[in-house]
């Protein structure tokens, strides 16, 4: 389904990626691990199209989305969450969820302007945004704006307005840093939940171990902008480089 | 009812504020009784009111004409321009040649005016794509300083004179307001002032659609985080561009009213003096609220305008102070000291105050699609009675 071949990221002498590949198949969760630095939100960010790769091919489902702008990715079925947080802040949890199907709206500035024909899908954007925020256990929460809720609160609102874009691709950077233990294995099942309910494919940075070796189906290990490891999430947790790179080599 | 008292026995039911769910009756009533009063006070004016008046009420409606289109680009979308009175000056500079040069009907040079006013606000919304805060507030505030310079040779070369002529908008016959001799004067007022209102609810309900829209949630959400609204599929620079045009436009239709007002005006009749009024008009009102721009326009045209006949003159102040009435002093002062009271304007701070008697509740979410619920067909929800 996504197909990353050799992609390399320069960001003017500095090397953030280098050469990486990597597949994911319909349906999977993939863990991208590794530590500080190796380059995991960059390819993140190759993804959603907020950096440009160097050179390499990112193919999705056969469309190679280096060649589509950042806005048109939700559009081809592909949502993320940001790392530290990328709210609306003074918008309302529902407006926020609403604003996460913006992609799957049509109606333009003309038709906005004269409100010609728009009350049906606002309504029907509205209920489906309540629904997610139900679904995500937000709905008492929904006309709050976002804006000073807890940390934990507003992670689960991040994968809300994703999932409003309804994507068959979710990228998921390090949806569970800065949550307590109970909120990680709640915020596990909710992943899977989801994941099975939306028929989604998962790509995950995370750095919680036993999080990202417990729910991923696939775990790509990344050191210094290269993968060192690709595969079952036991394999890679056995694999000699990922541990060295983890732990450092005895001299 | 009892049901709800015997629920809430344990804790005594909090009388106030009082909720009011999102367009139910009561509301509706309280929304009617808005419009219906605002829209009696605008023809009770229209009846009664003295030229001057008429006229000063329509300078208040090219302010806040101004201060609508700015709110939508720095309210809503986050995007700062000081050079709206640019906007203003090239739709009157556009209406006053076409009319007196090209023999245009004023209507057209309206059009006109749009369209030029949509264009320049597009281009430059192009630098805008990659400019921020500070850095596109200098931007615009190099055209409003290069407009007077711009107009001042267009005067010398075009016109052959210092100053344009007004168009001389004539009301036509349908509206009655035909009368000859002494009372011509009023006739134009009045049918100046209503152009003003109209132009003014136009730019209102734009805004209002606008902002209540799909695209109104696109450009909150690229205020409050451009990276993250992309990510949800926002074309940030069609967004932007069209934004900036749009507010343009609205910004022209007030100098095309204010050329159809003035007898004559010049290169120095839009400055960026302009600009900071329909700034301070916004913030005095409340930015991102749909009535601020309008409330701030005519607070402070008016509060201007009362203190300018009314304010004292101190002699025993220290130097300039002393020269005159302290209008301008005073002003500004009351500016600053409602800053501190009312950081979100004049609408923010009724907002706070109503809401302790009344709380618009939104509609709730749609019920979850449980089985159970899917199986019992419920009738319509009656309440209280």
């Amino acid at each position: 389904m996504l197909e990353v071949q050799d992609v390399s990221v320069r960001f003017g002498g500095i090397i953030a990626l280098d050469g990486l590949s990597f597949t994911i198949d319909e349906g999977q969760i993939c863990g991208l691990i590794g530590p500080n630095g190796a380059g995991k939100t960059t390819m993140f960010n190759v993804i959603s199209r907020i950096y440009d790769a160097t050179t390499g091919r990112v193919l999705f489902r056969g469309t190679d989305l280096l060649s589509v702008q950042a806005h048109g990715i939700a559009k081809l079925g592909i949502a993320r969450t940001f790392q530290n947080l990328a709210l609306f802040p003074t918008m309302t949890l529902l407006e926020n969820v609403m604003v996460g199907g913006y992609s799957q709206g049509t109606d333009g500035f003309w038709r906005s302007t004269l409100r010609l024909g728009t009350a049906k899908a606002e309504r029907e954007l509205r209920d489906e945004a309540g629904d997610l925020l139900r679904s995500l256990q937000l709905d008492h929460l929904a006309f709050r704006p976002a804006a000073g809720l807890p940390f934990g609160t507003l992670k689960r609102l991040e994968i809300a307005r994703a999932l409003a874009a309804r994507p068959t691709f979710l990228l998921m950077d390090e949806p569970a840093s800065g949550l307590t233990h109970g909120e990680v294995d709640e915020l596990s099942e909710t992943i899977k939940r989801v994941r099975d309910e939306f028929k989604l494919s998962v790509l995950l940075v995370e750095h919680h171990m036993a999080m990202v070796m417990g729910i991923s189906d696939k775990v790509v290990a990344m050191e210094f902008g290269r993968k060192i490891a690709e595969g079952v999430p036991a394999d890679v947790r056995n694999d000699d480089k990922v541990i060295a790179a983890y732990l450092g080599t005895s001299a | 009812m009892t049901t709800t008292m015997q629920s809430t026995s344990a804790g005594a039911p909090k009388a106030w504020p009082r909720p009011i769910p999102d367009s139910s009756p009561l509301h509706w009533v309280f929304r009617v009784i808005g419009v219906a009063v605002i829209a009696a006070i605008a023809i009770y004016i229209g009846l009664n009111a003295t030229p001057s008046t008429l006229g000063n009420v329509t300078e208040a409606c090219i302010l806040a004409i101004a201060a609508v289109a700015l709110n939508l680009l720095l309210g809503f979308n986050g995007q700062i321009s000081i050079g709206h009175s640019t906007f203003v000056g090239l739709a009157a500079f556009a209406a006053g040649y076409t009319v007196n040069f090209w023999h245009w009907n004023a209507y057209w040079s309206l059009v006109l005016g749009i369209v030029l006013c949509f264009l320049l606000g597009f281009a430059l919304g192009l630098p805008a794509l990659r400019l921020k805060g500070p850095y596109l507030a200098l931007v615009t505030l190099a055209v409003a300083f290069v407009w007077p310079t711009v107009a001042k040779k267009f005067l010398e070369q075009k016109v052959k004179k210092n100053s344009l002529k007004g168009t001389h908008l004539s009301p036509p016959t349908w509206t009655g307001l035909v009368s000859k001799g002494k009372d011509a004067r009023l006739d134009k007022a009045i049918f100046l002032y209503w152009c003003g209102i109209i132009l003014l609810l136009v730019a209102y309900v734009v805004v209002r659609n606008l902002r209540k829209s799909r695209i109104g949630r696109s450009l909150v959400a690229v205020r409050d985080n451009e990276t993250a609204a992309a990510v949800m599929g926002v074309n940030l620079k069609f967004t932007k561009t069209i934004t900036f045009g749009i507010s343009a436009a609205i910004a022209g239709t007030a100098g095309w009213l204010s050329a159809a007002r003035l007898d004559v005006f010049n290169d120095t009749s839009f400055t960026i003096l302009n600009s900071i009024k329909y700034l301070l008009a916004l913030f005095l009102g409340g930015a991102a609220t749909l009535l601020g721009p309008i409330v701030g326009a005519f607070a402070y045209f008016f509060l201007d305008d009362y203190l300018r006949s009314h304010a004292p003159h101190w002699t025993w102040l220290p130097g300039q102070l002393s020269k005159g009435p302290i209008a301008s002093f005073l002003l500004g002062a009351i500016v600053i000291a409602f800053v501190f009271i009312a950081p979100f304007g004049l609408v923010g701070f009724v907002k706070d105050q109503a809401r302790r008697v009344f709380i618009v509740t939104p509609r709730p979410l749609r019920p979850a699609l449980t089985p159970s619920a899917l199986d019992d067909e419920r009738p319509e929800e009656s309440k209280g009675e």
